[in-house]
């Protein structure tokens, strides 16, 4: 994921970890956040035997690994607007690649690649630390809920 | 391998029963309803962990993705045993899945049942839904499909 971000405005680091922080769901799974940069998202999902989905193999459930990805693909989009606004999931589609590897964390990291007034696009990956070899692919669209517009303000770029 | 809890419930021998034999569905608080019509609907109950967004409270759309998933997995498992006899071996495998939200999940109890719309050897293919309060009013859904895994040796 070579793409330049939409937007060069950074929300701070300190504001996605507060958020990561402040999400009941993210904290019952252990996510930290780990890095917001030049608007990629990383995010770290411990392992941890709560969250087995196949009790045979002790490999991680897919739904766990989703809701991570939901979660990173978000982030991304707050670090695109610069800020934080209302949004929510208009649609999320995940491929899993590969199982998961017991014992080992996984990290999610998304970017925006595309942003307009009401929509941004998303796609992202989840992987044990090497973004290379990933475990699971994303692309997801949100729907954003701006504050409304006066009709003297600047048109939104493209 | 046919879920104890799914074994109970399609032998009629409970109509509802929360799944323990899978910690991520315990982890979730998901549990199995056998409705009068042989509908199984698998059901999440509301806990305050499930919040996604904390103002105004909103189920995360990552459980409501997981619940379908494990929707369409019993499905799945649910229509091998039942159509083509076949015990799996293991829990099918997702390849991909798409979930479109239509609603966002009021902090309150969500459903979810799946329909298997076909059934192969190699994949199954699925649509499922979630809601609320009214079945008529969805609030997300999904399509997904399945690796099958190897009939039970």
């Amino acid at each position: 994921m070579t793409d330049t971000p939409p937007s060069s405005q950074a929300i701070p680091t300190g504001f996605a970890q507060m958020f990561v922080e402040a999400v009941p769901q993210l904290k019952a799974l252990g996510v930290t956040f780990e890095a917001l940069e030049n608007g990629r998202a990383v995010v770290r999902l411990p392992y941890d035997e709560k969250l087995v989905g196949f009790p045979d193999t002790g490999v991680i459930a897919g739904g766990a690994i989703y809701t991570l990805m939901d979660s990173v693909a978000g982030i991304s989009v707050f670090a695109a607007l610069g800020a934080y606004m209302p949004m929510a999931t208009l649609d999320l589609r995940i491929d899993y690649l590969k199982p998961a590897t017991p014992h080992q964390d996984i990290f999610g990291e998304a970017r925006c690649y595309k942003l307009t007034r009401k929509v941004a696009f998303v796609r992202g990956r989840a992987h044990h630390g090497d973004p290379e070899r990933p475990i699971a692919h994303i692309t997801g669209t949100f729907f954003i809920d701006r504050p409304q517009k006066t009709p003297q303000q600047t048109p939104e770029p493209a | 391998m046919l879920m104890p809890e799914l074994k109970r419930v399609l032998k009629g021998e409970a109509h509802a029963l929360p799944i323990t034999s899978i910690p991520y569905a315990q982890f979730l608080g998901l549990a199995l309803h056998r409705a009068d019509d042989g509908r199984l609907l698998l059901a999440m109950p509301y806990s305050e962990t499930l919040i996604g967004s904390p103002k105004p409270p909103r189920l995360h759309g990552g459980t409501i993705g997981a619940l379908l998933e494990f929707a369409g997995s019993i499905a799945v498992t649910r229509a091998a045993h039942e159509e083509a006899g076949i015990a799996l071996g293991s829990f099918p495998k997702p390849i991909g899945i798409t979930i479109e939200y239509m609603r966002g999940g009021a902090p309150q109890d969500i459903f979810a049942s799946a329909e298997v719309l076909r059934l192969g050897r190699r994949v199954a293919n699925v649509t499922a839904k979630a809601w609320q309060e009214d079945d008529s009013r969805i609030n997300a859904a999904a399509t997904m499909h399945f690796l099958m895994p190897d009939a039970q040796a």
